[in-house]
Protein backbone atom coordinates (compact mmCIF):
# COMPACT_ATOMS: atom_id res chain seq x y z
CA UNK A 1 0.00 0.00 0.00
CA UNK A 2 0.95 3.37 -0.95
CA UNK A 3 1.40 4.72 2.61
CA UNK A 4 1.76 8.25 1.79
CA UNK A 5 -1.70 8.59 0.48
CA UNK A 6 -3.50 6.25 2.62
CA UNK A 7 -4.04 8.31 5.58
CA UNK A 8 -6.94 8.11 7.82
CA UNK A 9 -8.38 11.56 5.57
CA UNK A 10 -8.45 9.60 2.03
CA UNK A 11 -10.16 6.99 3.80
CA UNK A 12 -13.00 8.91 4.94
CA UNK A 13 -13.38 10.77 1.87
CA UNK A 14 -13.38 7.39 0.07
CA UNK A 15 -16.70 6.12 2.54
CA UNK A 16 -17.98 9.47 1.93
CA UNK A 17 -17.94 9.20 -1.38
CA UNK A 18 -19.22 5.64 -1.85
CA UNK A 19 -22.51 6.72 0.21
CA UNK A 20 -23.26 9.78 -2.03
CA UNK A 21 -25.25 7.78 -4.61
CA UNK A 22 -26.94 5.96 -1.18
CA UNK A 23 -28.08 9.68 -0.21
CA UNK A 24 -29.36 10.11 -4.01
CA UNK A 25 -31.44 7.01 -3.60
CA UNK A 26 -32.86 8.65 -0.19
CA UNK A 27 -34.02 11.69 -2.41
CA UNK A 28 -35.55 9.24 -5.20
CA UNK A 29 -37.45 7.58 -2.04
CA UNK A 30 -38.47 10.05 0.03
CA UNK A 31 -38.82 13.12 -1.82
CA UNK A 32 -37.48 16.37 -0.08
CA UNK A 33 -37.65 15.67 3.24
CA UNK A 34 -35.10 13.18 3.52
CA UNK A 35 -32.94 15.65 2.01
CA UNK A 36 -33.86 17.56 4.55
CA UNK A 37 -33.53 15.17 7.33
CA UNK A 38 -29.60 14.26 5.95
CA UNK A 39 -29.07 18.20 5.77
CA UNK A 40 -30.58 18.77 9.04
CA UNK A 41 -28.23 15.56 10.19
CA UNK A 42 -25.08 16.74 8.14
CA UNK A 43 -25.47 20.22 9.93
CA UNK A 44 -25.64 18.74 13.43
CA UNK A 45 -22.62 16.61 13.35
CA UNK A 46 -20.85 19.44 11.89
CA UNK A 47 -21.79 21.65 14.57
CA UNK A 48 -20.44 18.94 16.92
CA UNK A 49 -17.41 18.50 14.89
CA UNK A 50 -16.46 22.32 14.94
CA UNK A 51 -17.43 22.87 18.61
CA UNK A 52 -14.82 19.95 19.44
CA UNK A 53 -11.97 21.21 17.34
CA UNK A 54 -11.99 24.64 18.57
CA UNK A 55 -12.43 23.35 22.45
CA UNK A 56 -10.77 20.58 22.61
CA UNK A 57 -8.55 20.39 19.16
CA UNK A 58 -10.10 17.03 18.30
CA UNK A 59 -9.61 16.80 14.67
CA UNK A 60 -12.57 16.78 12.48
CA UNK A 61 -13.30 13.79 10.04
CA UNK A 62 -14.67 13.55 7.08
CA UNK A 63 -15.83 10.00 7.74
CA UNK A 64 -18.44 11.64 10.31
CA UNK A 65 -20.84 12.36 8.10
CA UNK A 66 -21.75 8.75 7.36
CA UNK A 67 -23.29 9.21 10.97
CA UNK A 68 -25.45 11.74 9.55
CA UNK A 69 -26.57 9.31 6.22
CA UNK A 70 -26.90 6.58 8.25
CA UNK A 71 -29.54 8.55 10.37
CA UNK A 72 -31.36 9.78 7.65
CA UNK A 73 -31.54 6.32 5.68
CA UNK A 74 -32.46 4.37 8.47
CA UNK A 75 -34.70 6.39 10.83
CA UNK A 76 -38.26 6.03 10.44
CA UNK A 77 -39.98 8.90 8.97
CA UNK A 78 -42.63 10.08 11.88
CA UNK A 79 -39.75 11.42 14.07
CA UNK A 80 -39.50 14.42 15.03
CA UNK A 81 -36.49 16.53 13.67
CA UNK A 82 -35.39 17.35 17.74
CA UNK A 83 -35.33 14.41 18.37
CA UNK A 84 -33.29 13.18 15.45
CA UNK A 85 -31.12 15.98 15.92
CA UNK A 86 -30.75 14.92 19.73
CA UNK A 87 -30.40 11.01 18.08
CA UNK A 88 -27.58 12.29 16.04
CA UNK A 89 -25.81 14.66 18.42
CA UNK A 90 -26.04 11.71 21.08
CA UNK A 91 -23.86 9.64 18.44
CA UNK A 92 -21.40 12.24 17.22
CA UNK A 93 -20.30 13.02 20.56
CA UNK A 94 -20.99 9.76 23.08
CA UNK A 95 -20.15 7.26 20.01
CA UNK A 96 -17.14 9.20 18.74
CA UNK A 97 -16.09 12.39 19.58
CA UNK A 98 -15.40 11.82 23.47
CA UNK A 99 -13.14 9.30 22.52
CA UNK A 100 -10.72 12.09 20.73
CA UNK A 101 -12.53 11.64 17.33
CA UNK A 102 -12.83 9.40 14.40
CA UNK A 103 -10.62 6.12 14.55
CA UNK A 104 -10.76 6.14 18.41
CA UNK A 105 -14.37 5.01 18.63
CA UNK A 106 -15.05 1.38 19.75
CA UNK A 107 -18.35 1.35 18.48
CA UNK A 108 -19.82 3.17 14.78
CA UNK A 109 -21.53 6.40 15.66
CA UNK A 110 -24.00 6.10 13.58
CA UNK A 111 -25.33 2.73 14.92
CA UNK A 112 -25.00 4.56 18.24
CA UNK A 113 -27.12 7.32 16.98
CA UNK A 114 -29.47 4.69 15.87
CA UNK A 115 -29.92 2.46 18.63
CA UNK A 116 -30.79 6.01 20.46
CA UNK A 117 -33.58 6.74 18.23
CA UNK A 118 -35.00 2.93 17.97
CA UNK A 119 -35.16 2.88 22.34
CA UNK A 120 -36.64 5.78 22.49
CA UNK A 121 -39.65 5.08 20.20
CA UNK A 122 -40.13 1.35 20.75
CA UNK A 123 -43.91 1.92 18.72
CA UNK A 124 -42.33 3.68 15.81
CA UNK A 125 -42.48 2.36 12.05
CA UNK A 126 -38.90 1.85 10.81
CA UNK A 127 -39.65 1.40 7.30
CA UNK A 128 -37.33 -0.64 5.18
CA UNK A 129 -35.45 0.83 2.27
CA UNK A 130 -35.48 -1.66 -0.66
CA UNK A 131 -33.85 -2.04 -4.13
CA UNK A 132 -33.07 1.83 -5.03
CA UNK A 133 -30.59 1.84 -1.96
CA UNK A 134 -29.36 -1.59 -2.50
CA UNK A 135 -28.45 -0.82 -5.98
CA UNK A 136 -26.74 2.63 -4.73
CA UNK A 137 -24.87 0.78 -2.17
CA UNK A 138 -23.09 -1.26 -4.72
CA UNK A 139 -21.04 0.92 -6.55
CA UNK A 140 -19.54 2.39 -3.76
CA UNK A 141 -18.88 -0.91 -1.68
CA UNK A 142 -16.97 -2.61 -4.30
CA UNK A 143 -14.44 0.71 -4.81
CA UNK A 144 -13.87 0.20 -0.95
CA UNK A 145 -13.66 -3.51 -1.22
CA UNK A 146 -11.24 -2.80 -4.71
CA UNK A 147 -9.08 -0.41 -2.41
CA UNK A 148 -9.15 -2.77 0.74
CA UNK A 149 -10.90 -0.42 2.95
CA UNK A 150 -14.05 -2.86 3.24
CA UNK A 151 -12.93 -6.03 4.62
CA UNK A 152 -13.96 -9.13 2.65
CA UNK A 153 -14.40 -11.15 5.66
CA UNK A 154 -17.05 -9.42 7.30
CA UNK A 155 -19.53 -8.82 4.53
CA UNK A 156 -18.96 -12.34 3.60
CA UNK A 157 -19.73 -13.64 6.91
CA UNK A 158 -22.58 -10.90 7.13
CA UNK A 159 -24.41 -12.19 3.68
CA UNK A 160 -24.03 -15.75 4.73
CA UNK A 161 -25.21 -15.31 8.22
CA UNK A 162 -28.16 -13.38 6.65
CA UNK A 163 -28.54 -16.23 4.09
CA UNK A 164 -28.79 -19.30 5.85
CA UNK A 165 -30.32 -17.65 9.11
CA UNK A 166 -32.97 -16.69 7.65
CA UNK A 167 -33.72 -19.90 5.03
CA UNK A 168 -33.51 -21.54 8.61
CA UNK A 169 -36.38 -19.56 9.68
CA UNK A 170 -38.41 -19.20 6.53
CA UNK A 171 -37.33 -15.61 6.55
CA UNK A 172 -36.23 -15.27 3.16
CA UNK A 173 -39.33 -12.96 2.10
CA UNK A 174 -39.52 -9.98 5.18
CA UNK A 175 -34.97 -10.31 4.76
CA UNK A 176 -35.46 -9.53 0.75
CA UNK A 177 -38.04 -6.67 1.64
CA UNK A 178 -35.41 -4.94 3.46
CA UNK A 179 -32.24 -4.97 1.04
CA UNK A 180 -31.99 -1.83 1.14
CA UNK A 181 -31.25 -1.10 4.65
CA UNK A 182 -29.38 -4.78 5.12
CA UNK A 183 -26.84 -3.37 2.36
CA UNK A 184 -26.25 -0.02 3.93
CA UNK A 185 -25.79 -1.42 7.19
CA UNK A 186 -23.60 -4.36 5.47
CA UNK A 187 -20.98 -1.73 3.86
CA UNK A 188 -21.47 1.35 6.21
CA UNK A 189 -22.41 0.01 9.83
CA UNK A 190 -21.42 -3.97 9.96
CA UNK A 191 -17.77 -3.07 8.18
CA UNK A 192 -17.16 0.19 9.36
CA UNK A 193 -13.34 0.13 9.18
CA UNK A 194 -12.72 1.79 12.65
CA UNK A 195 -15.34 -0.58 14.79
CA UNK A 196 -14.93 -3.64 12.77
CA UNK A 197 -13.02 -6.36 13.99
CA UNK A 198 -9.40 -6.59 13.13
CA UNK A 199 -8.08 -10.16 12.92
CA UNK A 200 -9.18 -12.02 9.71
CA UNK A 201 -10.53 -14.95 12.37
CA UNK A 202 -12.34 -12.08 14.07
CA UNK A 203 -14.05 -10.57 11.06
CA UNK A 204 -15.27 -13.66 9.89
CA UNK A 205 -16.45 -14.42 13.48
CA UNK A 206 -18.26 -10.52 14.15
CA UNK A 207 -19.88 -11.05 10.92
CA UNK A 208 -21.43 -13.87 11.28
CA UNK A 209 -22.80 -12.42 14.86
CA UNK A 210 -23.76 -9.52 13.28
CA UNK A 211 -25.98 -11.50 10.94
CA UNK A 212 -27.52 -14.66 12.69
CA UNK A 213 -28.29 -11.81 15.23
CA UNK A 214 -30.32 -9.73 12.74
CA UNK A 215 -32.43 -12.60 11.73
CA UNK A 216 -32.90 -13.60 15.29
CA UNK A 217 -34.23 -10.44 16.39
CA UNK A 218 -36.35 -9.81 13.41
CA UNK A 219 -38.69 -12.60 14.68
CA UNK A 220 -39.68 -9.68 16.96
CA UNK A 221 -39.04 -6.09 15.79
CA UNK A 222 -38.85 -4.57 12.39
CA UNK A 223 -35.90 -4.95 10.20
CA UNK A 224 -33.61 -1.98 10.32
CA UNK A 225 -34.42 -1.79 14.19
CA UNK A 226 -33.29 -5.79 14.05
CA UNK A 227 -30.36 -4.66 11.38
CA UNK A 228 -29.37 -1.94 14.31
CA UNK A 229 -29.21 -3.86 17.78
CA UNK A 230 -27.33 -6.81 15.98
CA UNK A 231 -24.79 -4.35 14.63
CA UNK A 232 -24.51 -3.02 17.71
CA UNK A 233 -24.22 -6.16 19.39
CA UNK A 234 -21.54 -7.57 17.44
CA UNK A 235 -19.48 -4.49 17.73
CA UNK A 236 -19.61 -4.72 21.33
CA UNK A 237 -18.46 -8.35 21.18
CA UNK A 238 -15.53 -7.06 18.33
CA UNK A 239 -12.78 -6.26 20.24
CA UNK A 240 -13.59 -9.57 22.38
CA UNK A 241 -13.68 -11.68 19.82
CA UNK A 242 -9.94 -10.27 18.63
CA UNK A 243 -8.99 -10.97 21.93
CA UNK A 244 -9.93 -14.62 21.46
CA UNK A 245 -8.80 -14.44 18.04
CA UNK A 246 -5.24 -13.14 18.66
CA UNK A 247 -5.03 -16.06 21.53
CA UNK A 248 -5.54 -18.66 19.94
CA UNK A 249 -3.26 -17.87 17.03
CA UNK A 250 -0.48 -16.99 20.10
CA UNK A 251 -1.38 -21.05 21.99
CA UNK A 252 -1.21 -22.15 18.26
CA UNK A 253 2.39 -20.51 17.83
CA UNK A 254 3.67 -21.86 21.08
CA UNK A 255 1.64 -25.47 20.24
CA UNK A 256 4.23 -25.22 17.11
CA UNK A 257 7.38 -23.91 18.16
CA UNK A 258 7.47 -24.25 21.58
CA UNK A 259 8.48 -21.56 24.41
CA UNK A 260 9.85 -19.36 22.75
CA UNK B 1 -16.20 31.61 54.89
CA UNK B 2 -16.01 30.06 58.24
CA UNK B 3 -15.02 26.27 58.42
CA UNK B 4 -18.53 24.76 59.38
CA UNK B 5 -20.10 26.68 56.46
CA UNK B 6 -17.17 25.38 54.22
CA UNK B 7 -18.20 21.81 55.68
CA UNK B 8 -21.56 22.18 54.46
CA UNK B 9 -20.95 23.75 51.16
CA UNK B 10 -17.92 21.76 50.14
CA UNK B 11 -20.06 17.96 49.30
CA UNK B 12 -23.03 20.32 47.17
CA UNK B 13 -20.40 20.60 44.02
CA UNK B 14 -17.03 20.65 45.07
CA UNK B 15 -16.68 17.19 47.26
CA UNK B 16 -20.20 16.23 45.98
CA UNK B 17 -21.06 12.14 46.98
CA UNK B 18 -21.87 11.29 43.91
CA UNK B 19 -19.85 12.95 40.98
CA UNK B 20 -16.78 13.09 42.39
CA UNK B 21 -16.72 10.10 44.87
CA UNK B 22 -18.93 8.31 42.82
CA UNK B 23 -20.91 7.31 45.92
CA UNK B 24 -24.83 5.93 46.02
CA UNK B 25 -24.56 5.84 41.96
CA UNK B 26 -27.65 1.92 41.80
CA UNK B 27 -30.17 4.43 43.70
CA UNK B 28 -29.37 6.98 41.94
CA UNK B 29 -30.41 5.31 38.43
CA UNK B 30 -32.89 3.50 40.12
CA UNK B 31 -35.49 6.19 41.49
CA UNK B 32 -34.86 8.76 38.68
CA UNK B 33 -37.44 8.32 36.27
CA UNK B 34 -40.02 11.12 37.87
CA UNK B 35 -39.21 13.70 40.23
CA UNK B 36 -41.12 12.40 43.10
CA UNK B 37 -39.45 9.86 43.62
CA UNK B 38 -36.25 11.31 43.25
CA UNK B 39 -37.56 13.62 45.81
CA UNK B 40 -38.72 11.39 48.50
CA UNK B 41 -35.89 9.62 48.25
CA UNK B 42 -33.42 12.38 48.49
CA UNK B 43 -35.12 13.68 51.60
CA UNK B 44 -35.06 9.87 52.94
CA UNK B 45 -31.65 9.24 52.64
CA UNK B 46 -30.72 13.02 53.95
CA UNK B 47 -33.03 11.90 57.02
CA UNK B 48 -31.23 9.16 57.96
CA UNK B 49 -27.73 10.24 56.82
CA UNK B 50 -28.29 13.27 59.11
CA UNK B 51 -29.70 11.12 62.13
CA UNK B 52 -27.42 8.48 61.33
CA UNK B 53 -24.17 10.75 61.54
CA UNK B 54 -25.53 12.33 64.81
CA UNK B 55 -25.98 9.43 66.56
CA UNK B 56 -22.49 7.63 65.91
CA UNK B 57 -20.87 10.96 66.31
CA UNK B 58 -22.24 11.05 69.57
CA UNK B 59 -21.23 7.07 70.28
CA UNK B 60 -17.90 7.55 68.88
CA UNK B 61 -15.91 7.06 71.63
CA UNK B 62 -17.81 3.97 73.49
CA UNK B 63 -17.65 1.62 70.29
CA UNK B 64 -15.09 -0.94 70.40
CA UNK B 65 -13.36 -0.50 67.35
CA UNK B 66 -12.90 -3.80 66.28
CA UNK B 67 -17.39 -4.36 65.99
CA UNK B 68 -17.74 -0.36 64.60
CA UNK B 69 -19.08 -1.28 61.36
CA UNK B 70 -21.57 -3.76 63.07
CA UNK B 71 -22.73 -0.76 65.22
CA UNK B 72 -23.04 1.51 62.38
CA UNK B 73 -24.66 -0.83 60.15
CA UNK B 74 -26.65 -1.54 63.07
CA UNK B 75 -27.79 2.45 63.67
CA UNK B 76 -28.45 3.30 59.75
CA UNK B 77 -30.44 -0.10 59.44
CA UNK B 78 -32.86 0.89 62.29
CA UNK B 79 -33.48 4.46 60.58
CA UNK B 80 -33.97 3.06 57.70
CA UNK B 81 -36.48 1.01 58.84
CA UNK B 82 -38.52 3.96 60.75
CA UNK B 83 -37.81 5.90 57.36
CA UNK B 84 -39.47 3.24 55.17
CA UNK B 85 -42.43 2.49 57.85
CA UNK B 86 -43.15 6.44 58.06
CA UNK B 87 -43.22 6.67 54.17
CA UNK B 88 -45.69 3.52 53.77
CA UNK B 89 -47.89 5.15 56.73
CA UNK B 90 -47.98 8.59 55.19
CA UNK B 91 -47.28 8.42 51.43
CA UNK B 92 -48.07 5.14 50.40
CA UNK B 93 -48.40 5.29 46.95
CA UNK B 94 -44.93 6.86 46.18
CA UNK B 95 -43.42 4.34 48.87
CA UNK B 96 -44.83 1.34 46.34
CA UNK B 97 -43.18 3.38 43.40
CA UNK B 98 -40.02 3.63 45.33
CA UNK B 99 -40.08 -0.14 46.08
CA UNK B 100 -37.33 -1.83 47.81
CA UNK B 101 -34.96 1.02 47.09
CA UNK B 102 -35.42 2.87 50.41
CA UNK B 103 -34.92 -0.12 52.35
CA UNK B 104 -31.85 -0.47 50.48
CA UNK B 105 -30.20 2.73 51.79
CA UNK B 106 -28.79 0.45 54.44
CA UNK B 107 -26.41 -0.33 51.97
CA UNK B 108 -25.58 3.06 50.08
CA UNK B 109 -21.96 3.01 50.34
CA UNK B 110 -22.64 7.22 51.11
CA UNK B 111 -24.11 6.98 54.73
CA UNK B 112 -21.24 4.26 55.99
CA UNK B 113 -18.98 6.26 53.97
CA UNK B 114 -19.94 9.21 55.61
CA UNK B 115 -19.90 7.78 59.22
CA UNK B 116 -16.53 6.06 58.88
CA UNK B 117 -15.26 9.24 57.51
CA UNK B 118 -16.41 11.92 59.38
CA UNK B 119 -18.56 11.29 62.48
CA UNK B 120 -16.55 8.54 63.83
CA UNK B 121 -13.61 11.62 64.29
CA UNK B 122 -15.67 14.42 64.84
CA UNK B 123 -18.57 15.90 67.37
CA UNK B 124 -22.30 15.91 66.64
CA UNK B 125 -22.88 19.31 65.97
CA UNK B 126 -20.56 19.17 62.61
CA UNK B 127 -21.09 15.57 61.73
CA UNK B 128 -24.95 16.26 61.54
CA UNK B 129 -24.13 19.35 59.45
CA UNK B 130 -21.74 17.14 57.29
CA UNK B 131 -24.78 14.63 57.27
CA UNK B 132 -27.13 17.01 55.84
CA UNK B 133 -24.29 18.61 53.34
CA UNK B 134 -23.84 15.30 51.57
CA UNK B 135 -27.16 14.36 51.99
CA UNK B 136 -28.07 17.72 49.53
CA UNK B 137 -25.01 16.69 47.13
CA UNK B 138 -26.88 13.56 46.58
CA UNK B 139 -30.44 15.57 46.72
CA UNK B 140 -29.00 18.11 43.93
CA UNK B 141 -27.60 15.52 41.85
CA UNK B 142 -30.87 13.01 42.21
CA UNK B 143 -33.38 15.74 41.22
CA UNK B 144 -30.99 17.33 37.68
CA UNK B 145 -30.92 13.59 36.83
CA UNK B 146 -34.73 13.26 37.50
CA UNK B 147 -35.64 16.45 36.10
CA UNK B 148 -34.09 15.75 32.84
CA UNK B 149 -35.39 12.19 32.59
CA UNK B 150 -39.21 12.94 33.50
CA UNK B 151 -39.36 16.11 31.27
CA UNK B 152 -37.69 14.18 28.58
CA UNK B 153 -39.13 10.97 28.63
CA UNK B 154 -42.76 11.92 29.74
CA UNK B 155 -42.44 15.78 29.09
CA UNK B 156 -43.96 16.15 32.84
CA UNK B 157 -42.65 17.61 35.93
CA UNK B 158 -44.18 15.82 39.50
CA UNK B 159 -46.53 14.51 37.18
CA UNK B 160 -47.94 17.47 36.07
CA UNK B 161 -47.67 17.97 32.47
CA UNK B 162 -45.42 20.69 30.85
CA UNK B 163 -44.98 19.74 27.21
CA UNK B 164 -47.94 18.49 25.71
CA UNK B 165 -47.78 14.98 24.52
CA UNK B 166 -48.95 13.67 21.06
CA UNK B 167 -51.10 11.35 22.81
CA UNK B 168 -52.99 14.24 24.35
CA UNK B 169 -53.00 15.99 21.39
CA UNK B 170 -49.79 18.18 21.64
CA UNK B 171 -46.47 18.42 19.71
CA UNK B 172 -44.16 16.66 22.08
CA UNK B 173 -42.47 12.98 21.44
CA UNK B 174 -41.48 11.28 24.58
CA UNK B 175 -38.34 10.14 24.18
CA UNK B 176 -38.84 6.62 25.84
CA UNK B 177 -35.11 6.00 26.14
CA UNK B 178 -34.85 8.52 28.81
CA UNK B 179 -36.99 5.46 31.09
CA UNK B 180 -34.47 2.97 30.77
CA UNK B 181 -31.92 2.96 33.00
CA UNK B 182 -28.43 3.19 30.61
CA UNK B 183 -29.71 7.14 30.49
CA UNK B 184 -29.13 8.04 34.23
CA UNK B 185 -25.90 6.73 33.39
CA UNK B 186 -25.38 9.01 30.39
CA UNK B 187 -26.60 11.93 32.10
CA UNK B 188 -24.66 11.56 35.18
CA UNK B 189 -21.51 10.79 32.84
CA UNK B 190 -22.36 13.94 31.05
CA UNK B 191 -23.58 15.95 34.48
CA UNK B 192 -19.41 15.05 35.36
CA UNK B 193 -18.01 15.78 32.78
CA UNK B 194 -19.62 19.03 32.86
CA UNK B 195 -18.97 19.56 36.64
CA UNK B 196 -15.03 18.94 35.72
CA UNK B 197 -14.73 20.99 33.52
CA UNK B 198 -15.89 24.25 35.11
CA UNK B 199 -13.84 22.76 38.18
CA UNK B 200 -10.54 21.13 36.79
CA UNK B 201 -9.50 20.36 40.31
CA UNK B 202 -11.30 17.35 40.23
CA UNK B 203 -10.04 15.74 36.96
CA UNK B 204 -8.39 12.71 37.78
CA UNK B 205 -4.62 11.69 36.65
CA UNK B 206 -4.67 9.71 33.37
CA UNK B 207 -3.70 6.35 34.69
CA UNK B 208 -3.54 5.24 30.77
CA UNK B 209 -2.26 8.08 28.45
CA UNK B 210 -1.84 6.98 24.85
CA UNK B 211 1.59 6.65 23.61
CA UNK B 212 2.85 9.13 20.99
CA UNK B 213 0.46 8.65 17.49
CA UNK B 214 2.76 7.17 14.69
CA UNK B 215 2.49 9.25 11.57
CA UNK B 216 2.04 6.44 8.59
Amino acid sequence: MIRGLWTPDTVGWLLVAAGLPAAVALWFDQGVDGVLRLVLCLAVVAAWQILFRVNLGVAPAPASAITALAVAVVAPIEVQLWQIALAVSFGAVIGELIFGGWGRNFLSPGVVALAFLSLSMPNAAFVASGANVAWAVLPGALVMLLTGILPVSVLAAYGAALGLASMALGLEITLLAASGTLAFAAVFLVADPVAAAATPVGRWVQGALAGALTVLLMTGTSVPQAAVFAVLLAGLFAPLVDQGAIAAHLARRRARNGRA
Amino acid sequence: MSRRLRQFLSPLIDENPITLQILGICSALAVTTSMTTALTMSAALTAVLMASSGIISALRRHMPKQIRLILQITIIASLVIVTDLILQAYAFEISKRLSIFVSLVVTNCLVLGRAEAFAMHNPPGPSILDGLGNGLGYSLILLIVGFVRELLGRGTLFGFEVLASVDTGGWFQPLGVMLLAPSAFFILGLLIWAIRAWRPAQVEENEYPLSARVEG
